[in-house]
């Protein structure tokens, strides 16, 4: 979704707003700005209007005061006719208007008399004297007081003084409620009063009463100041608190202030109501054209639209039903032009959008299949969360989709590598970086199980910010090969070099072979000399003896170097095993440690067993020599014990048959070990030692002896609890093995009855003429040949039937032996051959019928095989 | 809505509106107007007494306002016309109280003064007479203020002077009952320092004041001088009082008249005539012209076309005492009673007031005589 739409306004309000914008709003400025103008016109008519109604006023007044000034003379010449007299054109002239309420006289010796409503002579004290003490009046003018309340009248009046006489001063109260009865509503309106001041603001005449009555004074409003300065003056200023269009102006007899004043709410009241009903109007026809515009809008613009916006919506919700409503829409015409190419070019791209929707929808499709079904774990992950992992992640992880959208990504790493990864996920979350391979990054899953992922991370680009695209490879399994590889090429490089010293070991073992062999076969044939000479055996016997032993020792050395290196097979015979016991821990006690006591306790009853020489021995150094590691520094005992045993069960003490067992137990008293570790100590190369101090195969060894003999070994060890090796090997049965094995006479060489021929093909000199002599005391001939090409070509010159029997050396210079015997069967196939070697791997001597050959002689032989070996080849002729 | 506020415009809109609100509340709060109110008899018989303190008023209002009010605020005066009445009277202070007015200028009259007592009790209302000197609401803790010393003391020292100079032992009484509070109250302490001298009041005329020109009286005034005092005592209004006099003297010129400060206006000289006779009256005039009283009589008659009275200077001493005490309140923070308690040696256009605990002035007195058709000061009492 691209957004929610702002809060944008619609069509209708839009239009609405236009209207009243751009049509209601400059009507109404324009209504406003008129009646403005019209206000200030009508107001200037007004203040024209006052100064007519003053001046009208003015007239009246003026009027007024010359009717009163009319009394007053009137009333003095009653007065000066007849003092004391009825007053009667003064009554009359009062009685038609009357303007004047109290007359008085003032006489030269200031006293006053009252002559007006009543005469009165006496005693009379006139307030109204204190305005006209210092005025100057004349016969033909006259004064007026400020308005004062007199006794006389009982309420305020204005006095009039005229001089009519160099020593009397006549003084009359004006009656000034006349005067304020002046009404100006018929032709103003009641809202224009006129007013009439004196020249210091004191109201002489007002329609409201009660401003003369309470004397009050407007000479200190700012118009008044105005309005003193000029003798006609016209403005809108504030009066008694209220905004009045005041029109003033002087009344040149008395300084009096004629004021008509017009409250402006009065005169813009009826304006205002017309621009209000005029705005209504224009109010009424704009909503009208609103509604109207609206409508049509609504109908002809909005439906239309929001039709189109529709299908829109549906394209993106429901494709199909897009399609049809696309179809409807294809059938209806818009009612204008331009929403007719609109609805034309929205159509063309639906079209366009509902194609590529389809397209989008495929490929969605597509890249679904191949996310989910990759035999790889695809995952894409921003704001440090997965937001895309395919199904191979939850069979890596063992998490769900739903787990891994909560998981922070790194928390998947194993905790011990989380470092790295974590800086990288922040680098590739913040910008688009290059592509990054890791060839192996250990996960935790769900189960708590590690695994190695390779991973290949590159950045995409969603919903505008970068994003993490990675591909996992589970290289678990390559990881661990790959470690126990190592693992192995580091045990193999050490075989190798124990194999290395293996062969060296072979290489010297063989040469010191073929020295023992001339060793051994030099004794016998001393042997055998000694006993045909007159010489005494006994004499040399012992030395002879020891010699023979020395050299049986130093050809089991030879022989168990060879089996080590695997290159010699031996042989097995009926061994006693006490025997070999007793000689290794006789030998080898010595050697061990003084913290350790060697007991031993050969119970059994019997002790013969079937095995290769000097295996025992090699079963109880190897078993004695772990005891000793085992005890280490402290001190220890390792005690050997024997029994003889009868196993009816075979299956249950792993061996072959049911019988007679000899029982062997090494026990220790070391650290012992874990139950676990009990089930791996037969393992080959498994060793709790440093590289280089074991090879872990002495245990394998032991367990090859055993099991070859036809026996089985068991542990049993418990940490802090010592260590005990039982191992059974079957006891001989000497009824069978008797008669083959235990007894051995000393061979003798056939009697034939004609002397052989032989050729020994030998490089080694002392033994082939050992041999030489050997069988030459027998009567044979022997011919020597210490090259295989002398050999040769012997044969090439001589005819085989002068050779009855080749003795030849596989190990030959030159050509080598194996030639060497393919050339003579070649040439002589019917000539016997026996093969000499030390190498029991010799493909030779390990198939000699291949080669034609009769017998293979193993160095060292004896005497004994030798005759054998000659008896065997004769016999079968 | 989101545009909007995004708006500098907008912002500069509502920060100019809102200074501009807070200009106008600092404005206006503080230009708001003080409201006092003045009632007085602003129609009726003692419609000249009230409209000569209202113009005095209204004439220290303007002059306040021209020099920036008090703490710049403009001083605003309701008017309320209590047509000499004492219901009325109430009635225009109950009014007053009802815009929430709590300083009234007024009332004028004593009879008045005693009926405004309990209502500006009720109200919290201060109440500033430029005029009443009735002694019966003095050394009281109320809110009743006044810038005029009452009778007891100008009475008596009237009394005595006249005792002093003319040992009279017949006295004559003649007594405007219409304002019988005052009448009575000046009376009984002028007559009082007679009474222990044993003089005697040997007539008495007590009469009400009607509309007409009392010439009635004339009768009544040539029957107590039948009993020859040597002294007349006259408690009336000043044209009331010169017309006894004139009456009196012309019967008997050596009569001395003796009259309250309530006669002492011009108009009382204006109605006297001549001969003049010995007259003496008291009141809190010094008799000098000092330059301020001088440019208050021409700005009040410029301003009004009348030459100011008596009345008209109590009123505008009025305001201006208040207006002191006013500002004294609001920079301290004092009440307002406090600060009129505090006005000490205000210079006044007559002489000197002071206001003491009771909100009673304290004012020299004066004792005038008649000369040269003026008054003349004779004697100072402080």
């Amino acid at each position: 979704m691209i957004g929610k739409s702002r809060s944008l306004p619609t069509i209708s309000q839009l239009s609405k707003k236009k209207i009243v914008i751009c049509l209601l709003l400059p009507l109404f400025l324009i209504s406003l700005v008129l009646d403005i103008i019209y206000l200030l016109i009508f107001i200037g008519n007004i203040k024209e209007r006052q100064i007519l109604l003053a001046q009208f006023g003015n007239t009246l007044i003026s009027d007024y005061l010359n009717s009163a000034k009319r009394v007053l003379t009137i009333a003095y010449k009653d007065y000066k006719n007849s003092p004391r007299g009825l007053f009667l054109s003064t009554y009359k002239a009062l009685g038609v208007q009357p303007i004047l309420t109290n007359i008085f006289i003032v006489t030269h010796n200031n006293r006053i008399i009252q002559i007006f409503p009543r005469y009165a002579p006496g005693i009379t004290v006139y307030p109204g004297i204190q305005f006209f003490k210092t005025e100057k009046l004349t016969p033909h003018n006259y004064r007026l007081s400020p308005p004062f309340y007199s006794i006389y009248s009982g309420t305020i009046v204005v006095a009039m003084a005229a001089k009519p006489s160099t020593n009397d001063l006549i003084i009359g109260e004006l009656n000034l409620k006349l005067i304020s009865k002046i009404n100006l509503n018929q032709s103003a309106g009641s809202a224009t009063t006129l007013f009439i001041t004196d020249n210091k603001g004191n109201f002489v005449a007002h329609p409201i009463i009660k401003y003369v009555e309470m004397q009050e004074n407007v000479g200190g409003e700012p118009w008044f100041k105005l309005a003193l300065r000029k003798p006609q003056f016209a403005s809108v200023a504030k009066h008694l608190g209220n905004l009045c269009i005041i029109g003033c102006i002087n009344q040149a007899d008395t300084n009096w202030k004629i004021v008509v004043a017009t409250r402006l709410r009065s005169v813009i009241g009826p304006i205002i109501r017309k621009s209000i009903i005029i705005f209504a109007f224009l109010l009424l026809f704009c909503t009208g054209l609103v509604a109207i515009t609206q409508i049509w809008i609504s109908k002809n613009i909005v439906r239309p639209l929001e039709e189109i916006g529709k299908v829109a919506k549906e394209t993106i919700s429901d494709p199909e039903k897009a399609i049809q409503a696309s179809l409807l829409l294809r059938e209806k015409e818009a009612p204008f032009k331009e929403l007719e190419d609109f609805r034309l070019s929205f159509l063309e791209a639906l079209q366009h959008i509902l194609e590529q929707q389809a397209t989008i929808r495929e490929s969605e499709i597509k890249f679904r299949s191949l996310t989910e079904n990759a035999p790889v774990g695809i995952f894409i992950f921003q704001n440090d969360h997965f937001i895309y992992t395919n199904k191979m992640v939850e069979v890596i992880t063992g998490y769900t989709r739903e787990e891994l959208n909560n998981i922070v990504i790194w928390e998947l790493v194993h905790p011990d590598h989380r470092e790295i990864p974590i800086q990288l996920t922040k680098i590739r979350q913040s910008k688009i970086s290059p592509p990054k391979n890791y060839d192996s990054l250990p996960i935790v899953t769900k189960f708590g199980e590690v695994k190695w992922l390779k991973l290949s991370v590159g950045s995409i680009e969603i919903g505008g910010k970068p994003a993490g695209l990675g591909i996992a490879v589970d290289v678990t399994d390559k990881h661990l090969a790959e470690q126990e590889k190592l693992e192995y090429q580091k045990k193999f490089q050490y075989m190798q070099r124990m194999e290395a010293v293996g062969i060296l070991a072979g290489g010297v073992a063989h040469e010191f072979n073929n020295l023992l062999q001339g060793f051994g076969l030099n004794i016998e044939l001393l042997k055998s000399k000694l006993a045909t000479s007159d010489k005494k055996l006994d004499d040399f016997d012992y030395y002879l003896d020891n010699l023979e032993h020395l050299k049986s020792r130093a050809s089991i050395l030879v022989e168990s170097l060879l089996t080590f290196s695997k290159r010699k097979k031996s042989s097995k015979h009926l061994i006693s095993a006490h025997k070999e016991i007793e000689c290794v821990l006789s030998l080898f006690a010595e050697t061990f440690p003084k913290n350790i006591t060697i007991k031993s306790s050969l119970q059994a009853s019997r002790d013969a067993v079937f095995v290769q020489e000097g295996q025992v021995e090699q079963i109880i150094l190897n078993l004695i020599t772990n005891s000793r590691d085992a005890i280490g520094t402290k001190p220890g005992t390792i005690t050997v014990e024997t029994e003889d045993i009868y196993i009816d069960k075979p299956e249950l003490y792993k061996v072959r048959n049911k019988g007679q067992y000899l029982k062997i137990q090494v026990r220790d008293s070391g650290s012992g070990m874990p139950e676990d570790m009990v089930d791996k100590i037969f393992d080959p190369f498994f060793t709790t030692k440093e590289v280089g101090k074991g090879t872990g195969l002495g245990l394998s060894v032991v367990l090859g002896i055993v099991e070859n003999a036809g026996g089985s070994i068991f542990c049993e060890s418990k940490l802090g609890h010592g260590t005990t090796f039982t191992v059974l090997l079957p006891l001989a049965d000497f009824s069978s093995l008797e008669r083959d094995h235990m007894t051995q006479a000393t061979p003798a060489l056939s009697d034939t009855p004609d002397k052989k021929r032989l050729i020994v093909i030998d490089d080694e000199e002392i033994l082939a003429s050992l041999i030489k002599e050997f069988f030459e005391s027998h009567g044979h001939s022997v011919t020597i040949f210490s090259t295989p090409e002398d050999a040769i070509s012997f044969l090439e010159t001589h005819p085989c039937e002068s050779v009855d029997l080749v003795f030849l050396d596989l190990g030959l210079p030159g050509m080598g032996g194996t030639k060497c015997l393919k050339k003579i069967k070649d040439m002589c196939p019917q000539v016997p051959i026996i093969v000499i070697s030390g190498y029991l791997d010799h493909d030779v001597m390990k198939n000699p019928e291949k080669y034609g050959v009769r017998y293979c002689l193993s160095k060292p032989f004896s005497t004994l095989k030798l005759i054998e070996a000659v008896n065997k080849v004769f016999n079968l002729e | 809505m989101k545009k909007l506020l995004h708006s500098k415009l907008f912002y500069i809109f509502i920060l100019t509106g809102l200074f501009g609100l807070g200009f106008a509340y600092f404005y206006f709060t503080k230009q708001a107007p003080i409201t006092i109110g003045f009632v007085g008899a602003l129609t009726g018989k003692y419609s000249d007494l009230g409209v000569q303190t209202r113009n005095g008023v209204q004439l220290a209002v303007e002059e306040l306002n021209e020099k920036g009010g008090i703490e710049g605020r403009r001083l605003h005066v309701v008017y309320m016309d209590n047509k000499g009445n004492v219901q009325k009277n109430q009635e225009a202070l109950e009014q007053l109280a009802k815009l929430g007015i709590k300083t009234v200028i007024g009332p004028l009259l004593s009879t008045m003064a005693l009926s405004s007592v309990p209502v500006s009790k009720k109200h919290n209302i201060i109440l500033i007479s430029p005029t009443v000197s009735t002694s019966l609401l003095s050394n009281k803790k109320d809110l009743f203020f006044r810038i005029i010393p009452d009778n007891k003391k100008r009475a008596k020292a009237l009394a005595k002077y006249v005792l002093n100079k003319h040992r009279p032992r017949k006295i004559c009484v003649i007594q405007d009952i219409s304002n019988q509070i005052y009448t009575s109250d000046f009376l009984d302490n002028f007559l009082a320092p007679f009474k222990l001298k044993l003089a005697t009041v040997a007539c008495a005329y007590r009469y009400k004041v009607s509309q007409t020109v009392p010439y009635q009286c004339v009768a009544n005034i040539k029957a107590i001088l039948k009993e020859n005092p040597d002294l007349v005592v006259i408690a009336a209004s000043s044209a009331d009082t010169a017309f006894f006099a004139r009456n009196i003297w012309d019967v008997d010129p050596s009569i001395v008249i003796c009259a309250s400060n309530w006669a002492k206006t011009s108009l009382f000289l204006l109605g006297l005539g001549s001969p003049i006779h010995t007259a003496y009256l008291e009141g809190i005039d010094s008799g000098i012209e000092t330059p301020e009283l001088a440019r208050f009589r021409k700005k009040y008659s410029d301003r009004f076309g009348w030459t100011p009275s008596f009345a008209s200077v109590q009123g505008y001493d009025a305001v201006r005492v208040l207006a002191t005490a006013l500002e004294q309140s609001l920079i301290l923070s004092t009440p307002l009673n406090k600060a009129l308690c505090d006005i000490k040696n205000f210079p006044g256009l007559f002489s000197t007031i002071s206001i003491n605990e009771y909100g009673d002035a304290i004012r020299p007195t004066f004792i005038y005589t008649i000369k040269n058709g003026k008054f003349l000061v004779v004697r100072r009492i402080e």
